[in-house]
Order: structure tokens, then C-alpha cells, then sequence
């Protein structure tokens, strides 16, 4: 466990690098959260199936709970999983260029693809959310979920952190071309 | 071609120009599709309310109770491979064929086809079993063409054999399209097709497939005795009768009780992947290989591998709705239906496409972005829905397996030693790609091989 952001060597310490180790640790702090969510998705579909088909007992918020769930799973799970770089890339080609041509490629990504694409996700998501929220919307089904709300301000949400996975990731690029050494990403 | 039609044209190849940057496919494909939606609005040719839609589209996402399936489904499948229970499938299968000459070769086909029915995610069989089976195999002195032949034709058997997740986000995708394509004829109380009747429409061609390539198999034993030996005498493991039982039958049981009440109309694929991913728990428990730590790398996985599917499926949405918003949709379906042939010509047209996209793109972006603006056109043609999907996933499934692009092949490539010549692994796979396109064919000339009840 050698960390690279305190060994004296790096000092004065890098204000970037260190920028980017603290977005990482919020975002495997909000992954942790979604093992509970993943978790809860298994037990509860199973759960409900298991109260319909043994007991014939069925209740839309039961449902709509595990919607949710697996609502935070993937609109936070994105940003966790491009932290740990795990959404599928096509890298027939760039998987073969250098690090400085690889680190400005995801410098490229992230101002042309990710900050435009995110940014309208969390707008558009705000105000979505705002409508909701202005009217206390509840699930349309009687006996559903209240405060629905609470699940379309994920979209913001999911927007908002994917950018905080992207500035972590340009950060470590920058890193890169400026010739410092790239620390551990685990 | 008007200025709409010309960005519609340029989106598109700018996207496969922009993915060969590398960076995440999701994003490319909502950035590439913002970029063009601000072109497009500053040359007053895109109206920039259509980006409004996104986060209720999102928001139907979230809603969607058939994509539930895909946590639970991966999930199910990733406990299964970390809890070793392929592993020991495998070398029990081994064990009870390893005597017959080509019995290894047929183990691995017959895993194959169980564990594609389990997992279902690209390469993570092919990955599994070139790992342990193809060392093996090599050594006993396989034809190394053989050999990864096998491996990687039984690997792409996941992307067919339901239940599978490619036929999950097919399914869901095709029953938009066919409600849309019904709208648009004037049907009002459309037609309905579910997941679970595309699973039912994939047996039958699934098994197909699995029959012809288990003939090769055996057929290379015959002729070639030196191609495929079988286990020298010595090496034969004796095992009893209760360990094999206990071997084999719970999963296979598993996948049974998950395909049988999806086929049976009991339970609805994402009730069925909740029972097979806490039944897989109980499996991997009861075999003793569950502990904290694994629950722990299961979840994991299953919220990255989940979040990369649903981002794909969020870039997909915006990409459509912009591709929409230049009116690209009803242009290809113009196109289509301004091809000599006919609707034969517009089949191939669309499959030919999609056969070269995949060495360029996996399963989950063709399905989210490709199928949603053709398939319409296609249903409106007359297309039976259930035998389109289909014919999309045996498509996908050869061109995965076709070298030199072929994803399987790849996958393959980076777990096998390295004294496996690339170009036998090419040449091991021609004869699987020809049985391919023998079903291919088959499909399209028989299209009653798509059996539904």
C-alpha cells in the first residue's frame, strides 16, 4: 500500500491527483451503497415473487421498491463503474497507442463526449425532478410508493457524479501528459 | 438528400468514427448525439425539444420491469462462475466423455450450451472455458483448430440459448418496435411480443445449431481419429455415480426450473431470473464455495456489469431521439423499402449491416441502437417479430464468431497459450461459421424453425 499522494518525494503535494483520489473514494463510498441495492433487488423480486405465487399476496409498492433499487443501482453505478473503468470501450484500436495518445483521447472523451452528454443529463434531470417535486408526485398506482420523487432525483444525480467520475479520469490524463507518475487507479 | 438527411448520415458515421477514440461506447453515443443535435439546431434543422424527452425516457427506463431481468440475471450468472460450479461441470462432463474419442470436445459443447443458458454475458464463457479446458485439451494432443474451433463456437451459444441475456434486451427492443410498427399501420390495440416468446422461438433453432455442431465434432473424431483422442487409459478419473449425480444435476436442475416456468407461461423472465439468481446463492452455498467475500465480488459485479448495460441503453435513447429528430427513422425505412428485392433484399440489406457492425460493437449497442430504427421498417414489411429476433441473434451470433474480427475470437486469443497459432484459431473457427450460416439460411428458408405454439 504504497500511496503515492503522501510520499515526500511528490511534494509539494498535487493539488490534481489529489482531487481525483477524493472523487474516487466518494465513488467507493456510493459503490459500497449499491451492494446493499444490488442485494436488495435479488432478496426483494425474489421476496415478491415468492408472497405472489406461495401466498398470492401482491402490493405495487413491493414492486416499485425494487424498481428503485435497481433505479439507484445503475444511475449511480455508472459513475462507480467508469471509476473502476469497466463500461465497455471499443479499444480494437487505441488499446495499441501510447499513454500520452491514450490520456488525450480520454481528455478528448471527456470535453466532447461526456461533459456535454452529462451536463444535459443532470439539467434536464433537475427540472424533471423539480416538477416532481413541486407536486409531491406519488406512484400513479394506488397502493404504490409515495414520494416518487425521491427516484426521478437520481437522474440529476446520475448525471452530477458521472461528471465527478469524468474530472477524476481527466485529472489522472492531465497527470499523465504533464509527465508525472500515474498512481495506483485501484 | 436534404440537410436533415445529411446530418442523419453524418451522426452515424461519425459515431463509428468517434468510437474508435476508445473511450466508453455509452458516452460516445450520447456526446456524438449531442454534438449533432447542436449542428443541427444552429443550422435550423433539428429542433432542440426532441433533447427534452431525455429524462423521461430515463425515467422509463428505471420503470421498465422486463430489464429488471438484467441484475438478476447477471447476477445469477457471475454467482455461478465464481462459485466454480462451471468449473466442476466441466471436468465432471470430462470424466464421464473423456474415454469417447472427440468426448472432451463434446463436454465442452455441452457446457457450453448449459452455461450460455446460465450467464449469457459475452465472452464470459468463452473466457471460462478456454481457461480450463483448452490446456486440457492441447495436451492430450486436440487439433489445436479443433480445439479453439469448439471453445469458441460453444461460447457464443449464450448469445441464442435462452435464457439468455442478448435475448432479454432484444426482446424488450423488438416489442417497442412492433407496437410502433403497428401504431403507424393503424393498428390501435397492437400485438403484443414478450421476452418469453422469444426464448420459446430460440429453442428450436438453438438446438439446431448445438446438433449440428456436436455432427461436426463427432464427424472430425471419425475421419480424424488423431484430431480429437480420446483420455489415454491411465489418465481416465474413475468417479462415482453420487458425485457426477451431484454434479450435474442441480444446475441443470436450476436451468430447468428458470427456462421451464418462463416456457410454461408461469412466471414472467424477470420473476424467473430473481428465482435463478437466489437459487444459484443456494447452489454455490450448499456446494460450500459462498462466503462473505464472494457474496461480496458477486454484488459488485453484478452493479458494474448492470450500470454498463443501462448506460448503453441511456446513450442509446438520446442517440435515437436525435437520429428521430432529423427524421432518420423514416428515411431508413424509405431506404429499406426501396430496395430491389424486396423484402428479401431489405432482410439481408439490414443483416449484412449488422454482421459487420459486430466486429465493431458487441451485442448490447446493436440491440440499443440499431434494431430500435430498423426493426420497425422491417415489421411493417410483414416480419414476423419473434423470428426477426431470431434471425438478429444467430446473425450476430456468426458474425461474433467469424474471424478476423470476431469478439469470441479475441476473447479467446487472450486466455490461450501462447504456443496456439492465431491463425489456427482462425481456421478452427471456419467450419463453426459455415454451420452457421447453414441455420442462417435455414432460418430464412424455413421460417417455421422459429417454432412458437
Amino acid at each position: 500500500m504504497s500511496d503515492p499522494l503522501i510520499e515526500p518525494d511528490l511534494q509539494p503535494p498535487r493539488l490534481p491527483l489529489l482531487l481525483a483520489a477524493g472523487l474516487e473514494s466518494m465513488l467507493d463510498a456510493i459503490g459500497k451503497l449499491l451492494l446493499v441495492a444490488a442485494a436488495l433487488v435479488v432478496v426483494g423480486e425474489f421476496a415478491a415473487v415468492a408472497l405472489r405465487y406461495g401466498w398470492s399476496f401482491s402490493r405495487p409498492w413491493l414492486q416499485e421498491s425494487v424498481l428503485a433499487a435497481n433505479a439507484a443501482l445503475f444511475l449511480l453505478g455508472a459513475a462507480y463503474t467508469l471509476r473502476h473503468d469497466e463500461h465497455v470501450r471499443v479499444d480494437l484500436w487505441s488499446r495499441r497507442w501510447s499513454p500520452r495518445a491514450q490520456a488525450w483521447a480520454e481528455l478528448v472523451g471527456f470535453g466532447l463526449f461526456l461533459l456535454p452528454f452529462c451536463t444535459l443529463i443532470a439539467w434536464g434531470g433537475w427540472f424533471y425532478f423539480m416538477r416532481s417535486w413541486g407536486m409531491s408526485e406519488g406512484s400513479n398506482q394506488p397502493g404504490g410508493l409515495p414520494a416518487l420523487y425521491l427516484v426521478k432525483a437520481l437522474i440529476p444525480a446520475a448525471g452530477l457524479l458521472l461528471i465527478a467520475a469524468g474530472i477524476a479520469r481527466a485529472l489522472r490524463a492531465v497527470a499523465v501528459l504533464t509527465d508525472k507518475p500515474l498512481d495506483a487507479q485501484s | 438528400m436534404t440537410l436533415e438527411d445529411g446530418l442523419a448520415l453524418c451522426l452515424f458515421a461519425s459515431l463509428l468514427g468517434a468510437l474508435t477514440l476508445g473511450y466508453p461506447v455509452a458516452l460516445t453515443l450520447g456526446g456524438v448525439a449531442l454534438l449533432f443535435a447542436g449542428i443541427g439546431t444552429a443550422l435550423g434543422a433539428f429542433d432542440p425539444a426532441f433533447l427534452a424527452a431525455l429524462p423521461n425516457r430515463m425515467f422509463g427506463i428505471v420503470a421498465n420491469e422486463t430489464l429488471l431481468a438484467v441484475p438478476l440475471f447477471v447476477f445469477m450468472g457471475v454467482m455461478l462462475e465464481r462459485s466454480r460450479l462451471a468449473e466442476r461441470l466441466l471436468t465432471t462432463m470430462a470424466a464421464l466423455f473423456g474415454s469417447l474419442r472427440g468426448g472432451l470436445a463434446l463436454s465442452v459443447l455441452a457446457v457450453g450450451a448449459v452455461l450460455a443458458a446460465s450467464t449469457g454475458i459475452v465472452g464470459a464463457t468463452v473466457v471460462t472455458m478456454g481457461l480450463i479446458s483448452l490446456p486440457t485439451m492441447l495436451r492430450l494432443g486436440y487439433d489445436p483448430k479443433l480445439a479453439s474451433g469448439v471453445i469458441a463456437a460453444s461460447g457464443t451459444l449464450g448469445q441464442i440459448i435462452p435464457p439468455s441475456l442478448a435475448l432479454v434486451l432484444l426482446g424488450d427492443v423488438l416489442s417497442n418496435a412492433y407496437q410502433q410498427a403497428q401504431l403507424k399501420q393503424g393498428v390501435f390495440s397492437p400485438e403484443t411480443v414478450s421476452v418469453g416468446d422469444l426464448f420459446v422461438g430460440a429453442i428450436v433453432p438453438g438446438l439446431l445449431m448445438v446438433s449440428l455442431y456436436a455432427s461436426y465434432i463427432i464427424w472430425v473424431a471419425w475421419r480424424r481419429p488423431e484430431a480429437a483422442p480420446a483420455l489415454p487409459v491411465g489418465e481416465r478419473p474413475s468417479i462415482a455415480p453420487k458425485a457426477l449425480v451431484s454434479v450435474l444435476l442441480p444446475p441443470l436442475l436450476l436451468i430447468v426450473a428458470v427456462l421451464g416456468s418462463i416456457l410454461a407461461g408461469i412466471a414472467t423472465p424477470t420473476e424467473a431470473a430473481a428465482v435463478g439468481a437466489v437459487g444459484a446463492s443456494g447452489l454455490a452455498f450448499a456446494s460450500g464455495e459462498l462466503n462473505l467475500r464472494r457474496l461480496r465480488e458477486t454484488l459488485d459485479s453484478t452493479v458494474k456489469v448492470t450500470s454498463m448495460v443501462y448506460l448503453i441503453l441511456i446513450g442509446a435513447a438520446l442517440f435515437s431521439l436525435v437520429f428521430r429528430g432529423f427524421g432518420g427513422d423514416e428515411r431508413v425505412a424509405e431506404l429499406l423499402q426501396g430496395l430491389p428485392g424486396g423484402l428479401l433484399g431489405a432482410l439481408i440489406a439490414v443483416n449484412l449491416c449488422m454482421f459487420l457492425l459486430g466486429f465493431v460493437i458487441d451485442f448490447i449497442e446493436i440491440t440499443f441502437v440499431v434494431v430500435p430504427i430498423v426493426a420497425p421498417a422491417l415489421l411493417i414489411m410483414g416480419v414476423d417479430p419473434i423470428w426477426l429476433g431470431v434471425l438478429f441473434a444467430v446473425n450476430l451470433q456468426t458474425s461474433f464468431l467469424t474471424p478476423p474480427f470476431g469478439f469470441a475470437l479475441f476473447y479467446l486469443r487472450g486466455v490461450a497459450p501462447p504456443e496456439l497459432l492465431t491463425t489456427d484459431l482462425y481456421r478452427g473457427a471456419i467450419p463453426f461459421v459455415v454451420i452457421q450460416l447453414l441455420v442462417l439460411t435455414a432460418l430464412v428458408v424455413f421460417p417455421g424453425l422459429v417454432w412458437v405454439p
